[in-house]
């Protein structure tokens, strides 16, 4: 029983594993108080990695349903990654920026 | 008084000004040195004046600086500290505020204004993390913060979901941290209020020791003050001495005014001299030159005359003993005449004889002739008997004849040879005469030419001797050229100097209405 149940964890870790190393990185840039991508595609498990290319510090955050988070504050230059694990559509924006706005869509 | 005016001004050697001597301290009275001195001090406390001013200037520039700094580093700390603890009070307001609200657009906005603080507060610590790098509390805020974000998010769903219950559980949760955030940023604050307060106190102990450090430097400068103007009292009691030596120095500047003034005109009256000896030391040398070139033709020409003295010499040498050659050979040839002479005379003789036998011969002729016809006339007369004595008389008397006949001829013979020898004693007789007169002139020639010998030889040495004279005067004009190119070096030399006089003249005649200007604005 118990090693039944160390073989379904490690097949599910390796299938884990196996989605990672399969998972896409996306680049979205903040740039002139706007995002460089007004909508984006992804796959279940895909990264996004958002850039700030302007002089001034940026904010990004969700308040969807699929997906709440808060990046945090990001300087210039600076950029924060976030993985999408969940289905649905993601209203991506800029706290300090409120115009600032992205969706992003997460499918299987 | 001229040397005297001079001196000081004009080296020996060259003649040159020497502008450091009209400036020279060492060569004037006592004033230069204390002239120097003033101007030394006055420096001094010039460079003084400035360094010290620079250098507190420096000292209070480098402390206001640091004061700049510092002030807007603490301000920038404090500012950062006072954002965080402002920023916290907003996220934490407006979470509340989004928990309170039943709105769903207010919600979220509150919700957005709640994450907008966040982000403020996170560039609050992150300045803070710039101004203070290595500080520990920094980090720990920056730990807190991240530790937050995840909870904050979780109230601020819970909030949307109107779930207020989990919400207000969720913030409570949260509280803890942002209280000690709160505290950190607080104890910043406080830090950097003390800190502050040390660094006044530093720079205000700094601002009183430089004022000390000015105070005794000023305090210094009073002090080399009196003690120059206790100086310059004292050197200003000479003042009457100075007048006087002021007095004299005018009246040396005029002497020197005029002196410079003649020796200009000298100097003027030199150059023309030396211009004129120039010109004619030009004309030497070219009479020179054309002296030389004709000295050397005449040389040349006295060689070709010694050489002709000498062909002649040897020519009447060989005339001279041709001569006497030929003089002997005509006395031998007068010798042989008279010989010849002698011969004839004896040929004369002979023909005498001859003539003497042609005439016994004719006689005997005669005789025979007159016999003959005698024995004819017998024969004759013997008829028969005679006929053979009349052929013997006939034979004879035709033997007279041919005797006779042959008397004739060697008479006629002897007649040519009287005139032939009379012909050849008269020739015999000339050539000798011809000859003695020959030989009396080739002897007369001879002596002749070995007086022309002697001539030509004493004409020789002569004009060797001329030769080596002219050859000894054209030595003397090359060494008399060469000592006019000398001269004419000097008089260059004498140019350049004159050039350097005139100038150590107009430098003079400045130096002295220079000093005549200046002691003037002295004496006023």
């Amino acid at each position: 029983m118990n090693h039944s149940k160390i073989a379904a964890a490690c097949l599910m870790g390796l299938f884990a594993l196996a989605g990672q190393a399969l998972a896409a990185e996306y680049t979205v840039g903040q740039k002139s108080k706007a995002f460089t991508v007004k909508k984006l595609s992804v796959k279940v498990g895909d990264s996004v990695k958002f850039i700030n290319e302007d002089p001034f510090t940026h904010n990004v955050f969700s308040l969807s349903d699929a997906k709440s988070f808060d990046l945090g504050s990001t300087g210039q230059g600076g950029f924060k990654n976030i993985v999408f694990d969940k289905p649905g559509t993601i209203e991506v924006e800029c706290a300090v920026h409120p115009e600032m706005k992205m969706v992003v869509e997460v499918t299987k | 008084m001229f040397a005297a005016a001079t001196d000081g001004f004009v080296t020996d050697d060259a003649l040159t000004v020497t502008p450091s001597a009209q400036t020279s301290p060492k060569k004037r009275g006592g004033a230069s040195p204390w002239k120097r001195q003033v101007t030394v001090f006055a420096v001094f406390m010039m460079l003084m004046v400035v360094g010290i001013a620079a250098g507190c200037g420096a000292i209070m520039w480098h402390m206001l600086k640091e004061v700049e700094t510092s002030l807007q580093e603490s301000n920038a700390r404090v500012q950062a500290s006072a954002g965080t603890r402002q920023t916290l009070l907003e996220v934490d307001r407006l979470l509340m505020q989004a928990i309170a609200l039943t709105d769903p657009e207010q919600v979220r906005a509150a919700a957005v204004e709640s994450i907008a603080a966040a982000s403020r507060l996170e560039d609050a610590v992150a300045s803070l993390r710039q101004t203070l790098p290595d500080d520990k509390d920094v980090s720990e805020m920056e730990k807190l913060v991240e530790t937050v974000k995840p909870q904050r998010m979780k109230v601020v769903v819970a909030a949307r979901k109107h779930d207020n219950a989990a919400a207000l559980e969720r913030l409570a949760g949260i509280s803890t941290p942002l209280k000690r955030i709160d505290e950190l940023s607080s104890a910043i604050q406080k830090s950097q209020a003390d800190r502050q307060l040390a660094s006044t106190g530093e720079r205000q102990e700094g601002f009183r020791k430089v004022m000390q450090i000015l105070g005794a430097v000023s305090v210094g400068g009073v002090l080399i003050s009196l003690l120059f103007y206790w100086r310059l009292m004292k050197r200003l009691s000479r003042t009457d001495e100075v007048e006087h030596l002021l007095v004299e120095v005018h009246e040396s500047a005029e002497r020197l005014d005029a002196d410079g003034q003649q020796l200009t005109q000298i100097n003027a009256d030199m150059r023309e001299a030396n211009a004129q000896l120039a010109a004619m030391i030009g004309r030497f040398r070219s009479s020179f030159g054309a002296m030389d070139d004709e000295s050397r033709n005449a040389l040349v020409a006295l060689e070709s005359l010694t050489q002709a003295c000498q062909n002649s010499m040897e020519t009447s040498q060989k005339q001279s003993k041709d001569a006497g050659v030929v003089s002997e050979q005509i006395r031998t040839t007068v010798a042989h005449m008279r010989g010849l002479q002698q011969n004839t005379q004896a040929l004369s003789n002979s023909r005498s004889q001859i003539t003497s036998f042609t005439q016994a011969i004719e006689q005997i002729s005669a005789t025979t002739r007159l016999l003959s016809m005698n024995a004819a006339v017998e024969a004759a007369r013997a008829g028969d008997a005679g006929r053979g004595f009349n052929v013997v008389a006939q034979s004879i008397r035709k033997l007279s004849e041919e005797t006779q006949s042959a008397a004739v001829q060697i008479r006629r013979a002897s007649d040519d040879i009287t005139q032939q020898l009379a012909a050849t004693q008269k020739s015999v007789v000339l050539t000798r005469d011809v000859m003695d007169d020959c030989a009396q002139r080739i002897s007369a020639l001879e002596q002749s030419a070995g007086y022309n010998r002697q001539l030509i030889e004493a004409m020789s040495a002569k004009v060797l001797g001329f030769q080596s004279a002219f050859e000894r005067q054209t030595g003397r004009v090359r060494d008399m050229d060469g000592d006019i190119g000398a001269l004419d070096g000097k008089i260059q030399a004498e140019y350049a100097n004159a050039e350097l006089l005139d100038g150590t003249a107009v430098a003079l005649t400045e130096t002295s209405s220079r000093m005549l200007r200046r002691v003037a604005s002295v004496m006023q």
